[in-house]
């Protein structure tokens, strides 16, 4: 086996050398990025991708990579056997005193240490490169490194798709590589799932049956019958996995770039909600398509311009609409919220750029300095408790955190950070933490939004801040403006949002204060939860109260074409995509799936397969719909039929005997002409 | 089942697509002997050896190689088997040198002495790349390579294709060498019936994806008679005759190739009532010739063909 692992080293060593070559240039082409970008926030003149400052986070070394790793392990794959594909040189390969196994094994080996070498390799490089301090000015954790791990373990299965490419004996090419379509399930998997292990899994899985089916066809000289049983289970996966793929990509192209244009559907998105000008007034816009095509009051007459009488415009309304603030309240698991938003692509966030020190807010609540010169890290600014004493605690990460931009906003070198139960006015430049505001100990912060202090000088400086309690409006000094009760819960109403007044026109109120139901929860309960509003007048006190009526959510309801497209879609699918795809069709899908399953046992019987194999086949097709029928045309091999000279119905030549009459097939029929003679040794 | 046969087929039978290549074949190969397997072009010869080398499945059927069934060889019996397939197709990055190395780290039995023998036979400069090599010299490195592993049963697939004559002489003087060895087999296709006439003990001719002779190579020989027939004037038509290969009219002589000729074929071609009749002896090129070629009879008149034209 050893010389076959160099044999095979030695022979694709200059594909593995070329690999090195242009993954390494798109690795680098990465790290420049993120000095290019690094410097471009310095100067301030653009928003920062600050995903894109640490390399192994950047948004388009991922898709790079996976595109890299993927036709890489499929190339170096696919010549591992294209290299033996003339029928002369696979004899030469086979006809050894070795098991094919271990030929397997001992092939898989070089391929794999090769295909390390050429991906593996560049990216060990690079993440040396970007953990040595002095390189990259952004946080490193070894979990960056878990998105670019799975790109790279996903190659692996381009790896065996590709090999299972060259080696399968099928008329069609096409129909050779449908491996690489289940090696795409698994590279998707890297970039879907939220935790490493959940893609590992996907991924294991992925390899294993590629794997298993290229030794089956070792066993086999590619084709189907001849594989071990589990080869044989192994490559129908494998072919399963790429009809599905071919199909759901086939039937999405299909709609998306023929059918829907052609037949002009599309279902615009038509969404109401409510506003509130500065006199406290709240109206109901109406949006489709994001353009604003009616503001009517809570009545439903359209508003009138109170100079002309007129309607008034979307521009008359925008000039007197309420600034305002919204917090997304988050108690409980934050982690969760984190997780769901951010996936594994969030790790850090950008809060300030002062003095050539960029500062970030870390996933784990940790506020991290580094030096844009030096590119490396200086230090932190930790928060302490009332005693003065340093806590362990993190500070809150915002939904506004999750974005992967940071806009340099201001020339303030300050902000609020708030911990569970503590605000702070942090300033960057003095590299302090101020605390303004503390919460007793059995309340705890759930959220908080910098809100508009004054329109005269259109300064916010205010902070909104939830907490399990309370909604409460703070100055910059910690001093409270308004405190409320957090109404209905937060469960419920998770979102609060304020509206900043200006007192004329006879109105008295100087804030409104919206609570916003959730919308899962809104739905599942028909719509039925309504928006609480307050106006907060002089004196912290409630003015007003009002309930107004849900506003249902925006729906993109899927056009016919798309619907159609869905009923191509293995049933088994379905479930997998939810609310995705329409269920009014699914009885479709289902009446497809029987029709092909009905096919797969029409197919099955005439060419005489056991019970036991029609009805597997036939159960598989159910499950896959269209994808499991096209799976049983490419995986099986049809042997010709040709009519029994004793029954006179057609049987299939790869029989011994007459599947219908059990009668033997007859010697070629003589001529005459034979001369047969004992063989005696002489 | 004969007991000394190292490949033994049973109805042994491939199908491409529609086609069967090969069609329920049936076949003995003693131990010790030289054994050639005839046919034309795509008359299945490669397809029966890939499916005994265990490299294609059998669409039904069954076959033994050493025992052993074709669809399940263990690394033991591919040992002991030496298989040089048509096109001499090798590494075309290795060295004389390293063909030899990367193959003897598989063989037990190598030998060292017999590789370099027989490179050095076919003037191979180790140091030289195989995609350098003439055809001749890549199939003189296949040989060495087939042969250095001492291999009991050597099957050979056309291993004179494409070669000059000093290479193939060189390639059948190898062979003959390795016939020394009395336990030693040697099964070889082959389209050169000269090469054929002077190694092989029996032959088999495949037609058409059929056996239709399997039998020692002087029976054969003998089987194949070939009658000429002269006549006053024009042949008379020619009645069934069993056995019938050829029949060439001319203006007045027929000559009338037959397998088995006998005495009912006599008896039937003397009914003719021929000036004269003579049997005229055949080689085994002719005989193979006649018993491959078109069937029926075939009319070589002047004035008929002119005619015709």
């Amino acid at each position: 086996m050893k010389a076959l692992i160099q044999k095979d080293l030695r022979e694709n060593l200059k594909v593995a050398l070329i690999g090195l070559l242009i993954f390494s240039l798109l690795l680098l082409q990465a790290y420049q990025d993120s000095i290019t970008l690094l410097n471009n926030l310095l100067l301030g003149t653009q928003p920062a991708l600050f995903n894109g400052l640490q390399p192994l986070l950047s948004n388009s070394v991922q898709p790079e990579a996976a595109f890299f790793c993927g036709i890489f392990g499929a190339v170096l794959g696919w010549l591992q056997s294209r290299n033996e594909a003339h029928r002369d040189l696979w004899a030469f390969l086979i006809h050894r005193p070795v098991t094919r196994t271990e030929i397997f094994r001992g092939k898989a080996i070089a391929g794999l240490c090769l295909y390390v070498f050429g991906a593996g390799l560049p990216m060990a490089v690079l993440v040396a490169v970007v953990r040595t301090p002095g390189h990259i000015a952004a946080p490193f954790e070894w979990a960056m490194v878990l998105p670019l791990a799975s790109i790279f373990l996903s190659g692996v299965a381009f790896y065996f798709a590709g090999w299972l490419t060259g080696l399968r004996q099928a008329r069609w090419y096409g129909i050779r590589g449908l491996g690489l379509g289940l090696a795409f399930i698994a590279c998707l998997s890297a970039f879907y799932f939220r935790e490493f292990w959940q893609s590992l899994i996907v991924i294991e899985i992925t390899v294993v049956i590629l794997a298993t089916a290229v030794w089956g066809a070792y066993q086999s000289g590619g084709c189907y019958r001849g594989h071990p049983a589990a080869g044989r289970l192994a490559l129908t996966a494998a072919m399963a996995g790429g009809c599905v793929v071919v199909l759901c990509a086939g039937a999405a192209l299909l709609m998306d770039v023929v059918v829907n244009p052609l037949s002009g559907h599309s279902s615009p998105v038509v969404y109401s909600y409510y506003e509130m000008n500065r006199d406290g007034v709240i109206y109901k816009v109406t949006t489709r398509d994001n353009e604003s095509v009616e503001a009517v009051d809570l009545n439903g007459h359209p508003l009138a311009d109170a100079t002309t009488g007129g309607k008034t415009i979307r521009a008359q309304l925008s000039e007197h609409q309420a600034y305002g603030a919204s917090v997304g309240t988050q108690l409980g698991d934050r982690n969760m919220a984190l997780n769901a938003v951010g996936r594994r692509g969030y790790f850090f966030a950008i809060q300030k750029v002062v003095d050539k020190t960029i500062w970030y807010l870390d996933r784990h609540g940790k506020l991290l300095g580094y030096d844009s010169r030096t590119r490396k890290f200086i230090g932190s600014m930790d928060p302490r408790g009332s005693d003065g004493a340093l806590t362990s605690e993190g500070f809150i990460i915002q939904p506004n955190d999750l974005y992967y931009y940071f806009q340099p906003d201001s020339e303030e070198t300050w902000r609020y950070m708030a911990t569970a139960r503590t605000v702070y006015r942090a300033d960057f430049k003095a590299r302090e933490l101020k605390p303004i505001f503390t919460l007793p100990n059995d309340d705890e912060i759930g959220g908080y939004a910098v809100a508009p202090s004054s329109y005269d000088r259109m300064r916010s400086e205010n902070l909104l801040i939830t907490t399990r309690k309370t909604v409460c409006l703070l100055d910059s000094e910690g001093r409270t403006l308004f405190a409320v009760p957090y109404q209905h819960g937060y469960v419920e109403y998770p979102t609060v949002e304020i509206s900043v007044l200006e007192a004329t026109n006879g109105s008295t109120a100087n804030f409104g204060v919206w609570f916003h139901p959730d919308a899962g929860m809104n739905e599942k309960s028909g719509w039925k939860m309504p928006v609480h509003v307050l106006w907060i007048g002089p004196g912290q006190t409630v003015a007003k109260t009002a309930d107004l009526p849900a506003l249902r959510q925006p729906e993109q309801l899927p056009s016919w074409p798309d619907k159609l497209a869905t009923t191509f879609l293995p049933p088994a699918a379905h479930p997998a995509f939810g609310n995705n795809i329409s269920n009014h069709w699914y009885p479709l899908s289902f009446a497809w799936a029987v029709i092909s399953a009905g096919i797969g046992w029409a197919l099955t019987r005439r060419y005489n397969y056991s019970i036991a194999a029609r009805v597997s086949w036939t159960l598989f097709i159910f499950v896959l719909g269209i994808a499991g029928l096209l799976t049983l045309l490419c995986v099986q091999e049809w042997p010709a039929r040709e009519a029994c000279p004793h029954c006179g119905k057609l049987r299939a030549v790869d029989r011994e005997s007459c599947e219908h009459c059990q009668s033997p097939f007859a010697p070629p029929e003589k001529n005459g002409t034979e001369i047969f003679a004992p063989l005696a040794r002489e | 089942m004969h007991e000394e046969s190292v490949i033994q087929t049973r109805g042994l039978t491939r199908y491409f697509g529609a086609k069967a290549a090969v069609h329920e074949l049936n076949l003995d190969v003693p131990r010790g002997c030289v054994f050639a397997f005839l046919g034309r072009n795509g008359s299945g010869k490669t397809t029966t050896i890939r499916m005994l080398a265990g490299l294609l499945q059998p669409t039904r059927g069954s076959g033994s190689i050493l025992g052993c069934d074709i669809r399940a060889l263990t690394p033991e019996i591919r040992a002991r088997i030496g298989y040089l397939t048509e096109e001499h197709q090798l590494y075309s990055w290795m060295s004389v040198k390293e063909c030899g190395g990367f193959q003897s780290k598989f063989f037990a039995k190598w030998n060292d002495r017999i590789f370099h023998g027989i490179s050095g036979h076919f003037g191979l400069k180790p140091a030289a790349r195989v995609k350098d090599l003439s055809r001749g010299e890549r199939a003189g490195l296949c040989l060495a390579l087939t042969l250095a592993p001492e291999p009991e049963l050597l099957m050979l697939d056309d291993p004179g294709l494409g070669l000059d004559p000093v290479a193939r002489r060189a390639l059948v003087e190898s062979m003959i060498y390795l016939t020394r060895k009395s336990d030693r087999t040697i099964f070889f296709s082959s389209h050169n019936i000269s090469d054929v006439e002077r190694v092989a003990d029996y032959i088999a001719v495949l037609d058409q994806s059929v056996l239709r002779a399997c039998c020692p190579l002087g029976t054969f020989q003998e089987s194949v008679r070939q009658v000429r027939l002269r006549f006053a004037g024009a042949p008379p038509a020619l009645p069934k005759i069993p056995g019938l290969l050829q029949a060439v009219r001319t203006e007045n002589e027929l000559r009338v190739t037959c397998a088995h000729y006998n005495g009912e074929a006599e008896k039937i071609l003397r009914a003719l009532s021929p000036l004269e009749m003579e049997t005229v002896p055949l080689g085994l090129e002719d005989a193979f010739i006649s018993y491959l070629g078109e069937r029926g009879e075939k009319t070589f008149i002047l004035s008929e063909m002119e005619a015709q034209a």
